[in-house]
């Protein structure tokens, strides 16, 4: 059973749109690394160039901000959905 | 007319226009009466203040405070729907005040023709009872947000970019997170995207602002004892117009946040640039001390 990543709003364009992407990665940021091979530019995107989230980027995993947790070190177990959004500024 | 036959004339014309909210269990006579005592401050009339402020004037909030320091252009007009064609070259709150007055008379409008400075924020905030924030930068969210948590005045955050927008209600309430919770700092201007930039598909400014107008009147229904229902307080909703999806997702309150957690937090000594605004150049963030 693999780990549901989902990137919303503005963030779908970098998975071409799609709903939802399927994986297998034992944390974050395996799985980012993992995402990276097939979307090109995530990376950039989402970290800075020392790995690091970018500020305005937040990944929650069920609903928990990694933040709170393990940063990009939090595990994942199969079943986990995986959340990424981005500040957005606009009015 | 003698005034004793005007009162009774006023009295109809209150109980007419709010007829469809009197009838509302969970609004009634006295919730009606509370939305007339409340100030509700908008900041920014755009894309977002737009709706914002024509539902609370249209639902009988009593007064609103207007902020906005620009002119109403012509690319503004096909989502900042308050200003028309003829408003072009004017300042967006004259043009507000008009279409506002238009709408419901009996709100008291109050305009500040200017941008919200660190200098100006604190004595403004303080007149109004509740904060939308209608802006469209960075420094200035987290200065509006900052200053909210510290003279404790709910505040309803309102976003959007290209089909995308979030809202939320951070109600300053002893468990309710702050926008810093979710976001602890501005991005690095390298990496922010303006709507200048992406584009904005207009109609989200709408469904956005219609949003935040909802949880405005809820919040102040809810605070004065009328349960009208949750609130988005703790729950970032996001709405995706390409989908036309919604989701929410769980807004933690961080026990470490300097803002809103962290005794002492103190607006004045934040460094508040604005970096990503139309026409700003790119420079420093709004940084915590």
């Amino acid at each position: 059973m693999s780990v549901r990543f989902e990137f919303l709003g503005p963030l779908k364009a970098i998975v071409a749109g799609q709903e939802a992407v399927e994986l297998e990665a034992g944390t974050v940021a395996q799985a980012l690394e993992e995402l990276n091979k097939t979307y090109d530019g995530l990376a950039q995107r989402l970290q800075e160039e020392s790995g690091s989230l970018h500020r305005h980027i937040n990944i929650y995993v069920n609903e928990e901000d990694i933040r709170l947790k393990e940063n990009l070190q939090t595990t994942l177990a199969p079943g986990d959905v995986v959340t990424v959004i981005s500040a957005i500024a606009g009015g | 007319m003698a005034p004793s036959a005007r009162l009774v004339d006023e009295s109809l014309d209150w109980y007419n226009r709010y007829a469809r909210h009197i009838t509302l269990d969970e609004v009634g006579e006295s919730g009606q009466q509370v939305l007339g005592d409340t100030r509700v401050l908008i900041i920014g009339v755009g894309g977002l203040g737009s709706p914002v402020a024509l539902y609370l004037a249209a639902a009988g909030v009593g007064t609103l405070g207007l902020v906005d320091d620009d002119l109403v252009s012509l690319n503004n007009l096909q989502r900042q729907i308050l200003h028309g064609t003829s408003d072009v070259g004017r300042p967006k709150v004259d043009s507000a005040l008009e279409a506002l007055k238009h709408i419901n008379p009996q709100v008291n409008i109050v305009t500040h023709q200017y941008r919200v400075t660190p200098r100006n924020v604190w004595e403004l905030i303080n007149e109004y009872d509740l904060v939308v924030d209608g802006s469209d930068n960075f420094a200035t969210r987290f200065l509006i947000n900052d200053v909210c948590v510290q003279a404790k005045k709910p505040l309803i955050f309102g976003a959007v970019l290209q089909f995308s927008g979030q809202v939320t209600a951070f109600t300053q309430e002893a468990d309710s997170g702050c926008y810093r919770c979710l976001f602890p700092e501005a991005p690095d201007p390298r990496y922010a995207t303006t709507c200048v930039e992406a584009g904005i598909f207009g109609v989200t400014t709408g469904i956005i602002g219609s949003l935040q107008a909802a949880e405005a009147l809820k919040v102040i229904l809810n605070d004065s004892g009328h349960q009208i229902g949750p609130t988005l307080k703790n729950r970032l909703l996001m709405y995706d117009g390409k989908d036309s999806s919604f989701r929410t997702i769980k807004l933690s309150k961080n026990p470490n946040c300097p803002v809103c957690s962290i005794p002492g937090f103190d607006f004045r000594k934040v460094t508040y640039v604005d970096n990503c605004a139309v026409g700003s150049p790119a420079n420093e963030v709004a940084k915590l001390a």
